[in-house]
């Protein structure tokens, strides 16, 4: 096969640092593959990517050679670099220019210099193959996330591209929206031949379909290989970025598979019903006995599960037949909606996008009014504006981008704004923030700013915590410090309610979970009932795993099952 | 928008026509005129949905204005020959009223056509009206119409980010107040700034700059536009000849002078074709409501109840 990209030697110090951010990266990439680049957040993966497309290259010193085709980069028209080079960013909302669906789908063709009718007819075929044909002369603000990302690929596309780099173009996106670009992804690859280059942290869906996996560590490429290759070499090592791959693939090698490694959830299945035919156990014996367990004891059955405490028996906020909509002519976004939280628990609402989860933490926080229903905290009926008041010493709450809250050049800056100075360097140790006090909050990597705003919040004292999708743009590694953070302030005896997508991070932290449809809570059980009971809604690990053990909701918990 | 098809209509087409009805009605500060210029742009606005809210509008604020403009006329303007009463500034003249009364409606005519220009005149009519001519501005502003709402939708976020952190706007003093809202504004700055670095990049990587822009519209000329086009101007040719031989001529001062009254038949047929030009719209409107009640009665035949929508809406939507 022809070699596209090939990388020779590259380095890359960005201007003004000292450090290399990418030291000595050597890869090939051919034409019609699947590339996955994965890495954990800060790792250079998107200043890698950047390399392959001149506009896009930062200000910095640049080593090595990149080569085109045979040519260098650097000697290739900056004009055939966009249209054969595709790049698609992160933030399906930064990247959008102008504000119509049919004008941002002809931008790229008019900077080109396309005449009329050819535009026309690329923006036609590429509108009807991404079905935006609905929304052909609408606003861009209509869409959906998800929307927002596929009219990205398909306004790269028009171009028609030979390679196509994008850079976690799903981190921003729900579950459902991620998946169908994927597969929209998967399509352009095996209909048209076009080579994919993509990076990713979360590789629990991703990695199944990926020909190839490169992995970059502090600037370095790590190893390169097949995803079987990959995924043995991943656990040998120990390493980090072992935790995103996918459930069966964890497990698996957790219970000391060697070979052949099971990645996705159908070969899970059948690597388990192996797994337990060769231990002998039996299963359908276990299925009885767990079925008739249900509901009283099976919840303590599995040990190590967090140390999990009953919650408390008051009622800490509880809503009563709460509606709410945003004007006259909009649709009721709350309908009907009744849920009351105890104190010490976590609670998580899971849900579509666009189903009003983040409207109901505004609700509970009192930045929304109720229009009928009521709100009582700590049983008195409290109006919105009574809550308020209740700040900073009730409800806590951290939006989903934590820029929102920076205001300051330094970190330390940042938490003096809440706190006094020996209040905030203890909180500073506790949320082991001290590496990096004196940074800009904008340079941190996501995981750290998401630290950094939580310190903040958590420093005005708030006895509720309300987290908006607190594990997006999260590696798996600081979901799970996240997650042991948010047991921690439980045991003090917070309440904390989040709203996320993320199924695997609520089976496995939260204390109750409901599903948020039609504008109202339906189903709040505790965790374990909740996502044993529900056939799509669910984690990884429990469609896995739940033919033979319906009571079984994380990885963790499927190893212990095989192990005992 | 029901039944309105001219505002189907190429965009240009539309500019042109607009700006003839309103330049023309405020040419010819002549009752007649007007008056059939302003019954036009109102039974156009009632082609429009929403229409209980217009009258309203049109009544408690609309017929106030015009009092006052014929009050204000009368008041400081004393010339004409017909004194009614007097004041110690001077007289109250019958010239002056009706004047003012002209003025009046001129004033609520034009507002009445801009009203309709405003519901017609889509941003994205608008971008392709003006690109054509200033290219890089036709991009600059659907790039301000992107950002705007942005702009708004992420201060109102800041803002519930700060009280959440006990900075709540509502519950400062006048002091704290201003800090809050300089706070905010400094991270809107920020995140601007760094939205504006990622929207440039990807500006560049689908090769702005690269070459000569072309420019790209979804609006294309069709046959009717041509045929719309050929009659109103042929409307128009008879109106203008008419009027500007004496039919349109008006005088206030010092005495009351209209051309064309009492009507001859020159000024009939002068009056008959503005008044179907500046009907022209509704007219194209109705037509077009016309021939798809008539198409609608073919359709019976093998797509029936086509006339009870409701039964089609769910396919539609």
């Amino acid at each position: 096969m022809k070699h596209l990209f090939e990388l020779e030697q590259v380095s890359f110090t960005y201007a003004e640092e000292e450090k290399r951010t990418l030291d000595h990266i050597s890869m090939t990439i051919e034409e019609g593959g699947f590339y996955l680049l994965c890495g954990r957040s800060g790792c250079g993966k998107s200043t890698l990517l950047r390399q392959l497309k001149s506009v896009l290259t930062p200000k910095g010193k640049k080593e090595g050679a990149v080569r085109y085709c045979g040519k260098l980069l650097s000697e290739i028209p900056e004009k055939i670099q966009c249209e054969e080079i595709g790049f698609v960013f992160q933030n399906p909302e930064e990247q959008i220019v102008t504000d119509q669906v049919w004008h941002e789908l002809s931008f790229g063709l008019e900077n080109l210099g396309y005449e009329t009718g050819e535009i026309h007819a690329r923006v036609a075929e590429a509108a009807s193959y991404f079905g935006l044909e609905k929304f052909f002369d609408r606003k861009i603000s209509e869409l959906s996330g998800g929307g927002k990302q596929l009219l990205n690929l398909a306004s790269v596309l028009v171009l028609r591209p030979k390679l196509l780099l994008l850079d976690e173009p799903f981190a921003q996106l729900d579950p459902l929206a991620a998946n169908d670009l994927l597969h929209t992804l998967l399509r352009l690859h095996r209909e048209m031949g076009i080579t994919v280059l993509l990076s990713e942290h979360d590789l629990e869906e991703v990695f199944s379909y990926a020909d190839h996996i490169f992995i970059m560590e502090n600037g370095t490429l790590l190893a390169e290989g097949t995803r079987e290759q990959i995924g043995t070499l991943l656990y040998e090592k120990e390493h980090k970025l072992f935790l995103s791959m996918p459930t069966p693939l964890r497990v698996s090698a957790w219970c000391g598979e060697g070979e052949n490694l099971p990645y996705t959830v159908t070969a899970g299945q059948e690597w388990l019903r192996k797994k337990v035919l060769e231990k002998n156990t039996i299963p359908e014996k276990d299925r009885k006995r767990t079925d008739t367990e249900k509901g009283s004891a099976g919840k303590g059955k599995i040990p190590g599960r967090n140390g999990k405490k009953p919650a408390g028996e008051t009622t800490v906020i509880e809503l009563k037949n709460a509606w709410f909509r945003y004007g006259r002519k909009e649709p009721y976004i709350l309908q009907e909606l009744s849920l009351s939280i105890k104190k010490g628990e976590i609670l998580a609402l899971l849900g579509g996008n666009g189903a009003g989860k983040s409207t109901l933490l505004r609700i509970i926080a009192g930045f929304l009014p109720t229009e009928r229903g009521s709100v009582c905290v700590l049983g008195k009926k409290k109006k919105e504006t009574e809550r308020q008041k209740l700040f900073p010493h009730f409800f806590g709450f951290l939006p989903q981008e934590p820029e929102l809250l920076f205001l300051k050049d330094t970190v330390f800056e940042e938490l003096l704004e809440v706190a006094a100075k020996e209040r905030a360097i203890k909180a500073a140790e506790e949320m082991e923030l001290s590496g990096f006090l004196e940074k800009h909050p904008y340079d941190l990597s996501c995981g750290e700013k998401q630290r950094v705003a939580l310190a903040k919040v958590l420093l005005s004292g708030p006895e509720i915590l309300l987290l908006d999708e607190p594990t997006k743009n999260l590696d798996a590694f600081y979901k799970k410090e996240l997650g042991k953070l948010l047991l921690k302030l439980r045991d003090e005896g917070r309440t904390i309610i989040l709203v996320s997508h993320d199924t695997h991070f609520c089976a496995e932290y939260a204390d109750r979970a409901g599903l948020f449809f039609r504008g109202s809570v339906h189903a709040v059980r505790d965790c374990r009932s909740f996502f044993s009971k529900n056939q799509f809604y669910t984690t990884a690990a429990h469609r896995m795993a739940g033919n033979l053990y319906p009571d079984i909701i994380t990885a963790e918990e499927i190893v212990e099952r095989i192990k005992r | 928008m029901k039944d309105n098809l001219f505002s189907e209509s190429h965009p240009a087409l539309l500019f042109f026509y607009f700006t003839l009805v309103i330049s023309t009605t405020m040419l010819f500060a002549h009752p007649v005129i007007i008056g059939i210029s302003f019954l036009a742009a109102f039974s156009y606005r009632l082609c429009f949905e929403e229409k209980r809210s217009f009258f309203r509008y049109q009544i408690l604020f609309m017929v106030p204005i015009w009092l006052l403009v014929v009050l204000f006329n009368a008041a400081f303007n004393h010339y004409g020959i017909t004194p009614l009463y007097y004041l110690k500034t001077g007289a109250i003249t019958l010239e002056s009223i009706v004047y003012g009364m002209v003025l009046g409606a001129l004033l609520w005519t034009s507002i009445l056509w801009f009203a309709n220009v405003n519901l017609i005149f889509t941003t994205d009519k608008f971008i392709y009206l003006f690109g054509r001519i200033f290219p890089s501005l036709g991009l600059f502003m659907s790039m301000v119409f992107r950002f705007v709402p942005r702009f708004r939708e992420r201060w109102q976020q800041i803002r519930e980010g700060q009280a959440c952190l006990g900075k709540d706007i509502h519950e400062q003093k006048f002091f704290g107040k201003v800090h809050c809202i300089i706070s905010e504004i400094s991270i809107l700055i920020t995140w601007g700034l760094e939205s504006g670095i990622a929207a440039v990049d990807s500006m560049h990587s689908k090769g702005y700059g690269v070459g000569k822009r072309t420019f790209y519209h979804i609006y294309s000329w069709h046959r009717a536009d041509r045929r719309i086009l050929t009659v109103g101007l042929f409307l128009y040719t008879g109106s203008i000849a008419g009027l500007n031989s004496g039919v349109g001529k008006s005088m206030y001062d010092p005495w009351i002078h209209l051309g064309g009254l009492p009507l001859n038949p020159k000024s009939f047929f002068a009056y008959l074709f503005w008044f179907f030009f500046c009907f022209y719209p509704v007219l194209i409107s109705g037509t077009g409501a016309w021939i798809y009640r008539r198409q609608e009665k073919r359709m019976e035949k093998y797509l029936p109840f086509t006339k009870y929508s409701f039964i089609h809406k769910q396919q539609k939507s």
